[in-house]
């Protein structure tokens, strides 16, 4: 949708400059009170509720939220909705389940990322676990900002009237450009407290506009009675689905919650809250926050398809309502809003990235300490040099790396998943354990995505037992000659190859293939974890007891 | 069996009023929570 009057798109350009401004300087205030590693990469453990919370969420919901979600109301209706009580079980689960223990543990053990917690909780001798992990969230995460990339570029040419492929390369600088810039200026706590404000701006857009759209309709009797006048299947909530085709599409909608608790963008945020207190005040916030933004994305798709029922494009139903319904002042911040669920999603998973190449690989597997200063610039400048790799990539549309987008939330969802709650368990599993759960989940997401889309891509979906075999293959290779694998690690290996053939093979029976990927991946890794973590203990890890306090050693005092 | 009544009806409730209960009792847990701790 382009803002074709003048006046209104040149004060939409000086709406969208404001809120670029307004997030440098944000940056540029957290970049003053970033003075080393702990500050950079986990905002030194002082976030409050509010930017713990709202970071959170509005890390985890990209610019789906206010174009996907909302073009799916617009298309299927009420039926279009089931994403919502999804997400929030997915929230419910990382609040009350992940928040305060992963915070608790994570302080105990001094760890900074995600891959920090997996390989102190497990003990990680050669680095196996680290490594691993650093693999799966690299591959998912350079897709993503890459995409988010090309999403905003799309969003702000669109919005500012550029068209063309001139206009996108813009779009894609100048987003890119200042969120960058912001990771790297402010690192964790300018991301923090960019995505509050843009969490906040979410909030109120996606309740006012609704709203004001209803109100504009006559209320919501009146909402549903135009729906139904223009096809009665808009109302109903199963879609017209019925027996093991409805059980499949609510169970595959619910599914999608269980990527949450293994987003690291997303479970990072509990673990530089204050303390338990903020944590127990941000449950609410993010819960309230999740509700006013999915079911404030649903009925703008519910009232857009009344009010604008031949759109080419219902995810295009936010922009085109605002610019039609609203002044251009307004319809500016609602567009700004648009493009802070893309960008607050960009910067969390860029410094995440970030964090896992300069913490992980650099400071800890290659063991090149740095001190506090060293490594707020390593972290400085690696932010750049992928967020630089993430504008080549968007602007050069390498199908390799959007390829790997089909599989991010899923993949990252059941390789680390299961893994986060099992480890916040007391014990019951090990180090070739979480090796054998990463691998599984990778594998079986690829594989069951594959075979879901077998009809369309056949040739992709048979080749799969060849890749698992080739991918065994090297990875045993690379162990052996490396010397970084034990018994248990090739055993690990061996386990995730037998069960990601197995769910191909379970793919292609009756009915299955519409099942969602990450509900089998899901499990099936959580399974091959606990099996393998059974079969071959391992004592090296730390012990970790709620209970008592925890009985992990602080990160100072280990030899 | 269910019917396809009792799915529908099933199924708006828990698209509809589940989020509703969720946020009302988070809420709620919140309140008291803070009156044990003695919090405004």
């Amino acid at each position: 949708m382009t803002p074709a009057d003048p006046t209104t798109v040149t004060t939409v350009a000086a709406v969208m400059v404001v809120y670029l401004g307004v997030l440098l300087f944000i940056g540029w205030r957290a970049s003053r009170r970033t003075h080393g590693g702990e500050d950079f990469h986990l905002a030194g453990r002082s976030l409050g509720a509010w930017a713990a919370g709202i970071s959170s969420t509005a890390s985890s919901e990209s610019g789906w939220v206010t174009l996907g979600a909302v073009g799916m109301t617009y298309t299927h209706g009420v039926s279009g909705l089931w994403f919502a009580p999804g997400c929030l079980l997915g929230y419910l689960v990382n609040l009350y389940l992940v928040a305060p223990r992963l915070r608790e543990i994570s302080e105990v053990q001094g760890s900074l990322t995600l891959s920090d917690v997996l390989t102190r909780r497990w003990g990680d001798p050669r680095h196996v676990v680290r490594i691993t992990s650093v693999v799966i969230i690299l591959l998912s995460m350079l897709g993503y900002v890459a995409a988010q990339m090309t999403a905003a570029g799309k969003a702000f040419s669109s919005t500012l009237g550029m068209a063309g492929p001139r206009g996108y390369l813009v779009g894609v600088l100048i987003g890119a450009a200042v969120i960058t810039a912001v990771t790297s200026l402010g690192g964790f706590r300018g991301v923090a407290w960019t995505d509050l404000f843009q969490g906040l701006l979410m909030a109120v857009a996606l309740v006012a506009l609704p709203a004001y759209a209803v109100l504009g309709l006559g209320g919501f009797g009146s909402l549903v009675q135009k729906l139904g006048a223009i096809d009665p299947h808009l109302l109903t909530a199963t879609g017209d689905r019925a027996g093991p085709a409805l059980w499949g599409f609510i169970v595959g909608e619910l599914g999608i919650g269980l990527g949450y608790p293994g987003m690291p963008h997303v479970i990072t945020r509990y673990m530089a809250a204050r303390d338990q207190r903020e944590i127990r005040r941000l449950k609410v916030i993010a819960l309230l926050w999740g509700v006013i933004v999915f079911y404030g994305a649903g009925v703008v798709g519910l009232a857009g398809r009344v009010l604008f029922p031949t759109l080419a494009d219902g995810e295009q139903t936010l922009m085109v309502m605002a610019l039609h319904l609203l002044n251009p002042v307004l319809a500016g911040l609602m567009l700004a809003a648009v493009i802070s669920a893309i960008l607050s999603t960009v910067s969390s998973q860029l410094l995440v990235a970030a964090s896992a190449v300069s913490y992980d690989v650099v400071e800890e597997v290659m063991g090149r300490a740095a001190d506090d200063r060293r490594s707020l610039i390593l972290g400085r400048i690696t932010v750049v040099v992928i967020g630089i790799l993430g504008i080549v990539l968007a602007l050069s549309h390498v199908r390799l790396v959007f390829w790997f987008v089909l599989f991010a939330w899923s993949g990252l969802g059941a390789s680390f998943g299961p893994l986060v709650l099992l480890s916040l368990r007391k014990r019951g599993m090990s180090r070739f354990g979480a090796l054998a759960g990463m691998l599984t989940g990778f594998g079986v997401t690829v594989a069951w995505k594959l075979g879901r889309g077998a009809a369309d891509n056949p040739a992709a979906f048979h080749r799969v037992p060849f890749f698992v075999l080739a991918a065994t293959a090297t990875l045993l290779l690379l162990g052996r000659i490396t010397e970084r694998f034990d018994t248990g690690d090739f055993a690990a290996v061996l386990a995730a190859a037998a069960v990601t053939l197995g769910s191909w093979w379970l793919v292609q029976q009756g009915g299955l293939h519409s099942l969602y990927e990450l509900v089998p991946a899901f499990f099936l890794a959580g399974g091959a974890a606990l099996l393998v973590g059974r079969a071959f203990p391992d004592t090296g890890g730390e012990p970790y007891s709620l209970a008592t306090g925890g009985g992990v050693k602080p990160k100072e005092s280990r030899t | 069996m269910p019917t396809s009544y009792h799915l529908s009806l099933g199924a708006n409730l828990l698209l509809w009023v589940f989020p509703l209960a969720l946020a009302a009792a988070v809420v709620i847990q919140s309140i008291l929570e803070a009156r044990r701790e003695g919090r405004p």
